[in-house]
Formats: C-alpha cells, sequence, structure tokens
C-alpha cells in the first residue's frame, strides 16, 4: 500500500507538488497539454523507486499492450474483426491469469510483486475496446500515462481511455482554489485510511469479543461495513486528490451507497469505477439490445461473479460473486431493480435497510479473522 | 472579503500547515510526552528524569546490562547511571555531540557486545534519533498511538485507562536462569550478534574512539571496562576478540581499561550477562565502586 | 430532516467562523494522521 509507506508516500506527494507548479507555470508559459506528454517520465521515476523491476515489467506491459490494441483495430471481415477483438483482449489479460494461477498453484515462479495487475489489465483491455469500436488510433504518450499513472496504480479507481485522453488534452486549471479542494481531500482522505480505520477496527474487534448475540452481530455487520468504506473510500480519495494536483481528473469510486434502494443501484454507487467497467464492457458487446428480465438476470449474475473471480481464485470471493450474483439476479426476476419514483417512503427506507444490512453482511467475511467471524456468526443464532 | 480570496488563492492550506506546524512544535516544547507521566519513558528520558540537572558530573554509559548491574542507590561513588537499553557506543556519541546531555568531569564506558553491535535495534524514541524534517507527533507516533488506543480499548470495556505514572524504572532482572536456558541464549545470540567477524562492530569501535577524542577535547576523565560474563557459559570467540578490541582502543588513547570479565560468580547473572537486581548488582556496586573511586 | 440539515450546513459554511473552524479541524485532522502513521498498513483488497 504505497500512500501508507512514509517514503514512499512523501515521493509521491512531492512528485505532484512539483508536476503541480510545473502545470501552473505551463499554463501561463507553454501548454499544460503539452507537459502533460510528459507525465510517464514522473510516473516511471516514482514507480521505479517503489520497484524497478515493476517498472520494468509496465513499462513493457504498456508497449505491448498499445500493439495488441493496435492489433484490434485493423481491418477485416466481421468474424475476423470479432475474433481478433477477443483475441486481443484475452493477450492482454495474460499476466492477469498467471497472477489467478498463482493463487490455485502458489509454487509457480513469480520474481517480483505485480502490484495492482488486476487494475490495469483492465486499462488495457478498455483500450483495446475503445480501438475496436470507435476506429479511433490510441495516443501512445496518453495511453502510456493511462497505464502508468502513479495514482492509480496499485488499486484504482480504475480509469478509462477515452476518458483519461480526454483530461489530458485538456486538463483542468491548477490553482489556489483547485489545490485547496484538493489538499481538503487528501488529509480526509487519509485521516479516513490511517485514523479512524484504526478506532473503527477497535470497535470492531471489541465487539466480535463480546458475548454472540444477534444484535451484537448485527452491530458487528454494520461496523465491518463501515470499515470496508473507510479503508477503499480513504484510498479512493488520495488518489483523487493526487490526480487533482496534476489537474487530472480521477473518477469517483464511492457515491452515496446508503441511499441504494436495490442492489442494483447499490453497485452503481459502490466500486463504481469497477462495477461500471464490467457492465459497460458486457452491455457494448450486447449493442444496446434490450434485456428481458432473464436476461437481465442472467447479466447481473455475470456481472457479479466476473467481479468475484476478478478480485481472486478463492473460495471466499467465488462465493461472494455467486451470493451478490443471485441477489442481483433475483431482483431482476421480480422486476425490482429500482425503486419508483414516488414509492411510499416508508418503503424505500425499509428497502435501503435491506440493502446495507445485507451488504453489511458481506463485509464481515473480508473485516474479521476466522475466530471473529466464528463468533459473529454464531451470535446471530444465540439467543 | 480580501481575506476569503486569499484563503481560496492558497492561504488556506497555509493556515493549515502553520497551525499544525505551530501545534507540533507546542507540543514538542512543552515537554508533555515524557514529563505527564502518561507514557512509557525510554531509558534516557527515566535517566532525566530521575537526574533533572543539567549538568552530570559523574556518568557511567552502557546498554542493558548496566541497567540491571549498577545500583545508583547503593553506590558510594555516585555516577549517573546513563544504562540504556538498546544502548550504543554510537548513540553515546550522539548524546554528546547533539548535547542531549553534558557530562561535568568523569565519563565510563561499560562496555559489552550489545553496546558494540552496529546493527543493534533501536528505542526509536531516543531524542536524538529523530530527524529535523520529521514532526514531533510523527516521532512520537508509537507512543501516541498507544495511548490513544489503550484509552479507546478502556472505553470499550477492555483494559484501563492510562493514568500518570511518574514514577517508571528501568527494566532489572531477577532471578537466575538454568543452564539450559543459558545454553538457549548462547544459541540464539550467536546467531543474532555473533554471526560474522569484527565487521559487525566497526562502527562502534570508530564510534569509541570518538568519545576518546570528545573527552579529551572537554577535559573530561573517561576510562572504559568491559562488563562481567556469566561463568557458567563459554565465552564467543568473537566477544572475546571485540573485548580485546576495545582494550587496544582505550591503551591506544590512553584510556584505563578495566577487564571485568571474571569478576563476578554465576550467582549474580540473571542470564548471560545482565546481573540479578537484588544480589548480583548490589555486589557489582561493591566491586565497581572501588575502581571507580580510585 | 435531512434537508433541513443540510441547508443548515450550507448556512454555516458561508460564515467566517467555519472558516477558522475548518482550518483548526483539518490541522487536527494533519498531525491525527502523522500520528497513526504506522507504515505498515495494508488495503483489505491488497494483493492484485
Amino acid at each position: 500500500m504505497w500512500f501508507l509507506e512514509a517514503d514512499i508516500a512523501l515521493r509521491l506527494l512531492g512528485g505532484c507538488l512539483l508536476w503541480a507548479v510545473l502545470s501552473m507555470l505551463a499554463r501561463k508559459l507553454w501548454s499544460q497539454a503539452s507537459l502533460n506528454r510528459f507525465l510517464v517520465i514522473l510516473d516511471l521515476a516514482l514507480i521505479a523507486y517503489v520497484s524497478e523491476w515493476l517498472a520494468v515489467f509496465y513499462a513493457v506491459y504498456t508497449v505491448v499492450t498499445y500493439g495488441i490494441a493496435h492489433l484490434a483495430g485493423r481491418g477485416g471481415s466481421d468474424t475476423v474483426r470479432r475474433v481478433r477483438f477477443v483475441l486481443c483482449c484475452l493477450l492482454c489479460a495474460v499476466p492477469f491469469f498467471y497472477l489467478r494461477l498463482l493463487d490455485l498453484f502458489p509454487e509457480l515462479p513469480l520474481l517480483f510483486a505485480l502490484t495492482g495487475l488486476a487494475y490495469n489489465m483492465l486499462k488495457a483491455v478498455d483500450a483495446v475496446y475503445y480501438v475496436y469500436y470507435t476506429g479511433e488510433r490510441l495516443d501512445f504518450l496518453h495511453y502510456a500515462n493511462y497505464m502508468l499513472f502513479f495514482p492509480v496504480l496499485t488499486a484504482g479507481p480504475i480509469l478509462r481511455y477515452r476518458d483519461f485522453s480526454r483530461s489530458l488534452a485538456r486538463p483542468e486549471s491548477v490553482n489556489g482554489e483547485s489545490l485547496t479542494r484538493d489538499c481538503k481531500r487528501l488529509i480526509r482522505g487519509y485521516f479516513k485510511k490511517v485514523v479512524l480505520l484504526v478506532l473503527v477496527g477497535a470497535v470492531l474487534s471489541r465487539l466480535a469479543a463480546l458475548d454472540p448475540r444477534p444484535w451484537i452481530s448485527l452491530a458487528a455487520c454494520l461496523v465491518s461495513y463501515l470499515l470496508l468504506w473507510l479503508d477503499m473510500s480513504g484510498y479512493a480519495d488520495i488518489a483523487i486528490a493526487m490526480g487533482g494536483f496534476l489537474g487530472l481528473k480521477v473518477p469517483e469510486n464511492f457515491k452515496s451507497p446508503l441511499k441504494a434502494a436495490s442492489f442494483t443501484q447499490f453497485w452503481r454507487n459502490w466500486h463504481v469505477s469497477l462495477t461500471d467497467w464490467i457492465r459497460e464492457h458486457i452491455f457494448v458487446v450486447l449493442n444496446g439490445k434490450r434485456l428481458n428480465r432473464f436476461q437481465g438476470a442472467f447479466m447481473g449474475f455475470g456481472t457479479m461473479m466476473v467481479m468475484g473471480l476478478w478480485h481472486g481464485f478463492s473460495l471466499t470471493f467465488v462465493l461472494d460473486g455467486l451470493m451478490n450474483g443471485s441477489l442481483l439476479a433475483i431482483e431482476h426476476l421480480l422486476g425490482i431493480t429500482t425503486v419508483k419514483r414516488g414509492a411510499n417512503r416508508y418503503y424505500v427506507w425499509f428497502r435501503r435497510c435491506i440493502v446495507t444490512v445485507v451488504f453489511a453482511f458481506t463485509t464481515i467475511f473480508y473485516t474479521l479473522d476466522q475466530a471473529q467471524l466464528a463468533a459473529v456468526l454464531r451470535g446471530f443464532v444465540t439467543i | 472579503m480580501r481575506f476569503t480570496r486569499f484563503l481560496k488563492h492558497g492561504g488556506w492550506i497555509a493556515a493549515v500547515l502553520i497551525v499544525a506546524l505551530l501545534a507540533d512544535c507546542g507540543l514538542a516544547a512543552s515537554g508533555f510526552i515524557p514529563e505527564s507521566g502518561l507514557f512509557r519513558l525510554n531509558d534516557f528520558e527515566i535517566t532525566r528524569h530521575d537526574h533533572p540537572e543539567e549538568v552530570w558530573d559523574r556518568v557511567i554509559f552502557g546498554s542493558s546490562e548496566l541497567v540491571s548491574a549498577y545500583r545508583e542507590d547503593l553506590t558510594q561513588a555516585d555516577y549517573v547511571n546513563l544504562g540504556m537499553d538498546y544502548g550504543t557506543v554510537r548513540d553515546l556519541v550522539e548524546m554528546l555531540e547533539g548535547g542531549h546531555i553534558k557530562v561535568g568531569s568523569e565519563l565510563v564506558l561499560a562496555l559489552n557486545w550489545g553496546a558494540m553491535y552496529d546493527e543493534m535495534d533501536t528505542n526509536p524514541t531516543y531524542p536524538w534519533h529523530r530527524k529535523w524534517y520529521q514532526p514531533y507527533v510523527y516521532f512520537q507516533r508509537d507512543r501516541l498511538q498507544a495511548f490513544v488506543m489503550d484509552n479507546v480499548n478502556a472505553l470499550l470495556g477492555s483494559g484501563d485507562f492510562r493514568t500518570a505514572d511518574t514514577a517508571q524504572h528501568k527494566i532489572f532482572y531477577y532471578g537466575n536462569m538454568t543452564q539450559a536456558e543459558l545454553e538457549e541464549r548462547v544459541e540464539r545470540l550467536h546467531g543474532l550478534y555473533f554471526n560474522g567477524g569484527m565487521e559487525l562492530y566497526a562502527d562502534n569501535l570508530a564510534a569509541l574512539d570518538e568519545v576518546f577524542a570528545y573527552c579529551a577535547e572537554n577535559g573530561i576523565r573517561v576510562r572504559a571496562l568491559w562488563l562481567p560474563e556469566n561463568p557458567l557459559v563459554a565465552l564467543e570467540p568473537l566477544d572475546v576478540e571485540l573485548r580485546e578490541q576495545c582494550r587496544a582502543a582505550s591503551e591506544a588513547a590512553g584510556v584505563t581499561f578495566y577487564d571485568m570479565t571474571d569478576a563476578l560468580d554465576a550467582k549474580c547473572f540473571h542470564d548471560t550477562g545482565h546481573l540479578d537486581y537484588d544480589y548480583g548488582a548490589v555486589v557489582f556496586t561493591e566491586v565497581l565502586d572501588q575502581w571507580l573511586l580510585s | 430532516m435531512a434537508s433541513f440539515l443540510k441547508k443548515w450546513l450550507e448556512e454555516q459554511k458561508s460564515r467566517p467562523y467555519w472558516m477558522v473552524l475548518s482550518i483548526f479541524g483539518y490541522a487536527l485532522m494533519l498531525l491525527a494522521v502523522l500520528a497513526f502513521f504506522s507504515g505498515h498498513g495494508a488495503f483489505i483488497y491488497e494483493g492484485f
């Protein structure tokens, strides 16, 4: 976790500050967009500080996937293009699949940690989609910046080529106001991730240590939800703030999950960049076809299974995918993926509570250790 | 209105940084952490607390072995026991040159392998470890976190709230290890601190010369001694070599070197080097006093 | 209730004392971050 290692964090922030100053000067004397073409140097320097091999790997991966994306845009018959497109996507994902294979066969060699590969693989595949569906070429420096962008390298939010390229070409002005806004966000993000996480963690540990009872287990689930939110949204805040220092837009990852009255809505508010990525990359293939209930259910289920497996090839993730997928499928089949406008206020609150409690329950599998998990689960069935 | 504009143009950030900096310096200057008794003090702070005078006329420095050996309450020689957990000669140099301590007329170095091992762990809260650019709260983060978490846990019903304890003392050792425990300890120490050659102690040997030079410059009478070792276990060859190097360095600088390796019998020792506080330390202090007062 | 709070908050944010409060608040958060910085934290989904 680069943001939490003092020496790395200092250098990342130092890099941001340097680029912020350069951007301000460039805007006055040259062109911020032209300056941004050189951002890749800062990206590589910072990655190399953490691990030279990782920098080499990502540099090579960037060049190779650039070539693969270029291939996806070549001409030919529809079938040839389609097959080539699928192959290109799979090729981009080869290192990712190898990493997942390691989950199942830990004896396989791995010379250095491929930090953030799961996220960067998605970025590469997005670029392939971009080339295939728009017929446009990738700008190499924009693509390199997109792949190597240091604030989001290790754990997202996941960028989209089209949006990031636009941002690079028309960066936001870095001034006192933007710096103030981003500093506030940076401090809030670090406060959530470094301070609140520990304090709330203590509360969770205490709850898990109490005599098991249903209401205590429920409280533990809700606190666990809060913990996961603090961890993930804290990280996202730091990444977005850093992007802001550089005048570049990083997508939001957490919106208003508590307001979601259905799981379908929930996944548009939680880890947004990931779920949006999966959904949109599947839907674009469907070419805007309207789906019936059964197809919608199947899509929802498929989306969640893909997401689960993307996290890892372990039982927890598979079960998580199954659970979340089933919930989405049920909503589609019953036609309750959204709540109609003007619906009864208490009904909306009731739906929100269900979503919150059920999701909170799934989070305990990530935030508690074996013993604590057993205690909390036992609590649900102990009167 | 102008103030709002100023804040918008980065003044807000400057204000936050200034407030944070002032609060940080304020906390450092107030001495709240070492003096309130709410935080676990390090051995340096305990020594300071026990000896608040600015200049310590006579000082004896060493690692944790000295802490449990020299009894300030029983000695006739009136030396300040500057024994500290993980203390090395390099630490002493930083204390002297950084002005963290002021020695009056006499300094004695109570040496052993612990005070000479270059890669020795250290207590990160010793003040000379603080870099000039490190915020005080960051430097003290271990203790601050522990303080907050203990109280948070107490609030959650597990454990007690922190109360002020102004009578903290260093760690003393009691009783005697069995032969089996001693052998186990010897093996462990061998793996950790004697796994190599004299290069493991090179920096502290250099530090030794720096201490001698400092004392010569400042008119401080400096002497060195090698702390007693438990006769029930064989001496590490590297340990012996180290002792001889220290002896040679002392003699080259014209510094008296008192070899106490075999000065005490087994009953005095808690382990291979730490003395039993109730008996061994008493004997050691009596024996050492005769030399200190000479 | 929520909208009332929102309005009240917006009103307070335009007051000068709020700016001072925010400066001290963020300074305190910054110090808290430094005091809790262990350098060993891991992201729950680390290892991807």
